[in-house]
């Protein structure tokens, strides 16, 4: 899991799940950890690990969990009422998945090229580290 | 409905996903969302799927305006301090990924549980490839 999960695992759990027992907090902490690599691109987690680096030297790890993340995840209470009654899974699955491509083009350009850059730069080591495999076998 | 015939509303979705969703979502996700897609058409008609898409489109924008609002806020909070900041993306960032962690997992667990599946599916693929290829 990404630095940022981390952080975002510790707060936005505290603030969904309210009162819940350590061993259940502990639990969903697991599902969070398991679900932030199945759900998301590395892309995403490169950039928010970027994201959350600068904002921590700006303002301090302390405020940025005060300030941002942790209203973040109190915010989600009207999102998550819009797809409370008569929603399928499909409809629910959908519109967040489009939301959130909606955000990243249109909201804040910035971010979709900042994908593309990091996208761009993954490959690029990639094509390194198999450079070097390849030239590491042929002198085997 | 035939195999060739899913085969075919298979690449009709793959090719209208959006751009940026491969680099936003997992694999699995994307994959997910052809195939919901392709099944949905399937099981319900591409008549009735205009409708459920309808409420897609609403709720996309209901969505999407309650997370920008709260971000838009986020950032005249910090443009009166004189502090331009990028915390209106991080929590445009954070809101996002929170929520569709939220719907996939908590809403409606089965999502993740074929999700986890595909993923596990994608993973032994390359194994077996990066094995053969050894």
């Amino acid at each position: 899991m990404s630095q940022f999960g981390s952080i975002l695992v510790g707060l936005g759990l505290r603030t969904l799940m309210g009162k819940m027992s350590e061993e259940s907090r502990k639990r969903e902490i697991q599902v969070y950890v398991e679900a932030w690599d199945k759900l998301f691109s590395p892309q995403v987690s490169a950039l928010l690990n970027m994201m959350t680096e600068t904002l921590t030297k700006q303002i301090g790890s302390v405020s940025l969990e005060w300030d941002v993340v942790k209203k973040a995840s109190e915010w989600l209470t009207i999102p998550k009422a819009t797809i409370r009654f008569g929603i399928t899974d499909y409809t629910a699955f959908e519109a967040t998945f489009y939301a959130i491509t909606d955000i990243m083009t249109q909201e804040y350009p910035d971010m979709a090229q900042a994908l593309e850059d990091i996208e761009k730069k993954l490959m690029d080591l990639l094509a390194e580290e198999t450079k070097k495999k390849l030239e590491e076998l042929k002198s085997s | 409905m035939a195999e060739k015939e899913f085969e075919e509303l298979l690449s009709k979705y793959e090719s209208t996903m959006p751009a940026i969703a491969p680099r936003v979502f997992s694999r699995a996700v994307c994959t997910y969302h052809i195939v919901l897609n392709a099944s949905v058409e399937q099981r319900l008609g591409a008549e009735k799927k205009k409708v459920a898409d309808k409420v897609v489109q609403d709720k996309r924008n209901e969505i999407r305006n309650h997370i920008m609002h709260r971000c838009r806020d986020v950032e005249k909070h910090f443009e009166n301090r004189g502090n331009k900041t990028i915390q209106g993306h991080y929590a445009a960032l954070i809101m996002a990924t929170l929520f569709f962690t939220y719907v996939v997992t908590e809403k409606y667990p089965k999502l993740f549980e074929v999700i986890s599946t595909l993923a596990k599916r994608a993973q032994q693929r390359t194994a077996g490839s990066e094995g053969r290829e050894a």
